[in-house]
């Protein structure tokens, strides 16, 4: 042999290995990477993350709440690990904002000073109440005047400026009590318990709105955020404050007497002062969420600025009734699906145009996170986003049932459902079900509004959708190892000169 | 990795001086053909450990606290790895031995005490004649007379044999009482009872009794307590009236006696746990990497670092980046690289230990009810616990040769730690006790060894955050760890 070829040969073989994009060999015309990077697919991987995303301590992963940000960070940690590029910019974690409508139990009180020096600090739910209707970013600090059952005749003539007026409850529609209060100047109503009530039906929708209250509700912020903090009229924030039975029975025992129709005599002064602080979470009831993002750069200059979009949303509902609603299928499932496919990208190595992965929150709340997304995409400049592929709900039913939408029945169909038909009998699902009455209901519906072609794999609904059963013991880890098989596949074949979608 | 066990094999056939492709992310330098343990060795990287720090440490797991959601929730983390890993379970029901710590309560009713003079006995009224932090919550009956020692002071204790006997110290407002708590201990008494100094307005440590008694209810978790268990040196501090009337019981009228007297008084002091003390579940985390020689298989080296930390007061977060971040994902980052080596001819056992925090706890409950795969036993320890802070260079052993317990390990890790960048390694002697090492000694009378880079000015701070922390230093560290393991495979060990 000559003397260079000593290094020759094995150079040679090399090469053939490593860094050829030509189909080495595979019946079905898989390369060598693309074989490498499915084997890196594993059910127990993937089993081990479903088990950590969707174990009690993340509490089922509310919009907003700690568990969700720990499962951001958890996705997070793993594809810095991987290698993978931030791809919200210079984080891997895309904050956008929430309308948070909820009691911020950390920050409000309605607390009591007496002459004596004596106070007293209540905590909503327990000690008192207020309706859903008067979630504010508010605080009332006033003296009382006593104002009876809040009836005309304890009212009338009577001049309540400024000040609290202490009623017992009578019962009745708050309404007349109200309107009557306000125009004798009162800035807010403290109404005591009656237990001499008939009932205590009227006391029992405020605490089922207070309930309300407390749990909150989560909106898409309007365009203008700027309008989220302008105040309204102070006359506006008439505060309606329910002492509980326990809430009264501290206060009286701080002042010694129990005599509720005593305390709220009409006129009667009160030397003590009642400071109602409400907050809403965050900035005036604006909080941030995440949505995580990591960007897998193609290796060809041109091909690179199409980006793949592939997603999952890693949230859930959180908890009901001390029940944890884990979401083990919805949608950790998808979540380590896309993990897997993460890491056998990472094996792989580039491919010719970009992948972003993105995880999205706040589905649950309306397909929040993804609607984020598409109004402020990610996306690196120059590049556009040419399809998407979401996945939610993957590892349960039958392990060859698959749904896809757009189905060949839906206007929308495009090659992704083609190429998803094509390579699903090599992952054992024969064929692919219609989910087209999902087409509206997950992220993929968001990405179908920037105007590319979508793909929604999913299993269908069982009966531990949306219950606290959608637990880890019940998935079947091999169908989202199979699963996200066939989405890897679907990636790796969107990589030729010119793309038909 | 796997493209690269494809590879292996023929790149082994090339010369010194080819290379192999930089794995897409890493900024790690293209190296040489490598041996086995070489590539295990390059599976280290800090912007992977890096990652996993930034998670361990994140706010969201709020501080780690002994017990705490957030400790459940790294716990559960470092399983999931193990288990990706392929690593086995190495506790009798997965991978997390369970064990107990108890958050005692106080059994009132069992719980009293008198002073017996010679013509009466005076009943004291916990709460309002005397008092007792829930630290000296402890199964006792204990009847001893009373020895006056003044204000415990040097001079006023200087040759008193308190063995025996009960001490009695006055303590101004304020004072360091710790000192004084060590000097009685020592002298060998059974107890010490605080008094207010002659005159004193307010009782001793007056203002902690109200918190000393909700701590009654239900306070940290503790060792759990056993009838049978020998009580230890405690105090208890009695309210100014009664010890107006103590001294004047003991015949001393209004006058205090010189230090060193014996009064003619004896405390009787009996404590009880309530027997429905909630128990609380805690956990470490076992990881077992099967050795491949039929024989040294059966030997085990345990590899160990505490995964909690101090969790949160108030608002501050306590991260615990260093303490013990550094280590738990030195262990994670050993532990993917073992995945890559293959089987060590002897066997590893990785335990992540909570509780370290509260009285290496974890560690101890472990070691002192040890579970092991049939048929093997432990060989060795390895701890680490802080390995991310100070200078590149700085990194600490115990022990060392002026150390009793010194052993191979020390010279083993002496041998190798130049490979990683620590010409020296300088004595952590004076932490010997200090980490979960000495329980793997002091129960299973283990050769052990503990690697540390020393405290820093954000040691047990709300800043011990992971932007502080070396990475690269972690790096080193874990790559020296495995060279340790790799080095504890001879026929022999020599400790």
């Amino acid at each position: 042999m000559k003397k260079t070829s000593l290094y020759t040969l094995p150079v040679l073989c090399a090469c053939l290995l490593l860094g050829s994009s030509k189909p080495v060999g595979g019946a079905d015309g898989t390369t060598a990477e693309l074989e490498a990077a499915l084997a890196t697919i594993e059910a127990v991987e993937i089993g081990s993350d479903v088990r950590f995303l969707s174990s009690d301590d993340l509490a089922g992963r509310d919009t907003p709440g700690p568990g969700l940000k720990l499962a951001a960070r958890f996705i997070q940690a793993r594809i810095q690990r991987l290698g993978f590029k931030p791809g919200a910019g210079e984080d891997f974690l895309q904050e956008y904002p929430l309308r948070h409508r909820a009691i911020d139990l950390s920050r409000s009180a309605f607390s009591v000073e007496t002459s004596a020096g004596e106070s007293l600090r209540l905590r909503f739910d327990e000690d008192y109440l207020f309706t859903n209707g008067e979630v504010w970013d508010h605080t009332i600090e006033a003296g009382l005047i006593g104002a009876g059952k809040g009836e005309r005749e304890d009212i009338e003539g009577r001049d309540y400026s400024g000040k609290w007026a202490l009623c017992v409850d009578s019962g009745r529609h708050a309404g007349l009590r109200r309107r009557l209060l306000m125009q004798a100047g009162a800035v807010g109503v403290i109404v005591l318990p009656n237990a001499e009530l008939p009932d205590q039906k009227r006391r029992e929708k405020i605490r089922r709105s207070a309930m309300w209250a407390k749990r909150g509700s989560i909106e898409f912020p309007e365009a203008e955020l700027e309008k989220v903090t302008v105040e309204r009229p102070a006359a506006d924030y008439f505060h309606q404050v329910y002492l509980t039975e326990a809430g009264f029975n501290q206060l009286a025992a701080r002042i010694g007497s129990s005599n509720v129709e005593e305390l709220a005599i009409p006129g009667r002064q009160l030397d003590w002062t009642a400071k109602d602080e409400r907050f809403l979470p965050g900035e005036g009831g604006v909080i941030e969420v995440e949505n995580v993002c990591g960007f897998w750069p193609g290796s060809e200059p041109e091909l690179a600025r199409d980006v793949i979009l592939i997603s999952a949303h890693y949230d859930h509902v959180g908890t009901r009734d001390g029940k944890i609603y884990n979401g083990a299928d919805d949608n950790a499932s998808g979540t380590s699906g896309l993990l897997a496919i993460a890491e056998a990208l990472a094996t792989h190595g580039p491919l010719r145009r970009s992948v972003m992965l993105i995880w999205v929150s706040a589905e649950e709340k309306g397909l929040f996170g993804s609607q984020a997304w598409v109004e402020s995409p990610t996306l690196p400049p120059g590049s556009r986003a040419i399809c998407n592929i979401n996945i939610d709900m993957i590892g349960r039913n039958e392990p060859g049932e698959l749904y896809i939408t757009p189905s060949e029945n839906h206007r929308k169909f495009n090659t992704l459902g083609k190429l998803a038909a094509e390579f699903s009998p090599l992952e054992g699902f024969e064929e692919l079900g219609d989910a087209d009455a999902y087409y509206e209901r997950s992220d993929h519906a968001n990405f179908a509004r920037m105007g590319i072609p979508v793909a929604f794999l999913f299993n269908g609904e069982h009966e531990d959708y949306h219950q606290p059963t959608d637990t880890y013991e019940k998935i079947d880890t091999d169908k989202i190892r199979r699963v996200s098989r066939l989405v890897l596949r679907m990636i790796a074949a969107l990589q030729s000169d010119n793309l038909d979608l | 990795m796997r493209l690269q066990t494809l590879i292996t094999p023929l790149l082994l056939s090339l010369p010194i001086g080819a290379t192999e492709p930089a794995m897409v992310g890493t900024n790690e330098p293209i190296l040489p053909v490598s041996t086995q343990i070489d590539q295990a060795l390059d599976t280290i990287q800090a912007e992977k450990i890096k990652a996993d720090l930034y998670f361990i440490a994140s706010d969201q797991l709020e501080g780690r606290d002994t017990p705490s959601s957030g400790l459940r929730i790294a716990a559960r983390f470092v399983r999931a790895r193990l288990e990706r890993l392929g690593w086995k379970p190495g506790a009798p029901d997965g991978y997390l031995y369970e064990y107990y710590l108890q958050e005692k309560r106080i059994d009132r009713e069992k719980t009293t005490a008198q002073l017996v003079g010679s013509d009466r006995t005076i009943d004291l009224e916990m709460g309002t004649d005397y008092s007792f932090s829930n630290r000296g919550l402890q199964y006792q009956e204990r009847s001893a007379p009373l020895v006056f020692c003044g204000g415990g002071s040097a001079e006023e204790m200087a040759e008193l044999n308190l063995k025996g006997k009960i001490a009695l110290v006055s303590v101004p407002e304020g004072a360091n009482w710790f000192r004084t708590y060590r000097r009685v201990d020592k002298a060998g008494a059974l107890e010490l009872v605080w008094i207010g100094v002659e005159g004193a307005t307010k009782e001793p440590f007056g203002d902690s009794w109200a918190e000393w008694s909700k701590a009654m209810e239900g306070g940290r978790p503790g060792w759990p307590a056993d009838p049978s268990d020998e009580p230890k040196f405690t105090t208890l501090a009695l309210s100014n009236a009664r010890a107006t009337e103590l001294f004047e019981m003991a015949g001393f009228g209004d006058a205090r006696p010189e230090a060193g007297t014996e009064l003619a008084v004896e405390l009787r002091d009996t404590r009880s746990i309530d027997s429905d003390s909630p128990r609380i579940a805690l956990e470490n985390v076992c990881g077992f990497w099967p050795g491949s020689d039929p024989e040294l298989a059966k030997e085990v080296i345990i590899v160990s670092a505490h995964y909690d930390h101090v969790g949160v007061d108030g608002e501050e977060i306590y991260n615990g980046a260093d303490d013990n971040g550094s280590g738990i994902c030195t262990l994670l980052a050993v532990a993917e690289a073992l995945s890559q080596y293959g089987p060590m001819r002897r066997s590893v056992l990785f335990i992540w230990v909570s509780g370290e925090e509260k009285g290496l706890l974890g560690s101890r409950a472990w070691s002192l009810d040890p579970w092991l795969p049939e048929g093997t036993r432990a060989v060795c320890n390895i701890n680490i616990d802080m390995v991310g802070r100070n200078a590149p260079d700085l990194l600490q052993i115990t022990p060392t040769e002026d150390h009793e317990k010194y052993n191979g390990l020390t010279r083993l890790a002496e041998s190798l730690s130049s490979s990683e960048g620590f010409a020296e390694l300088g004595s952590a002697d004076q932490y010997y006790t200090r980490s979960d090492h000495a329980m793997f000694e002091e129960h299973m009378g283990l050769p052990v060894c503990f690697l540390f880079s020393d405290v820093h000015e954000d040691y047990h701070k709300p800043t011990d955050t992971p932007d502080k922390i070396d990475y690269d230093k972690v790096r080193r560290v874990s790559r020296l760890l495995l060279r340790m393991i790799a080095g504890l495979q001879t026929d022999q060990l020599d400790f």
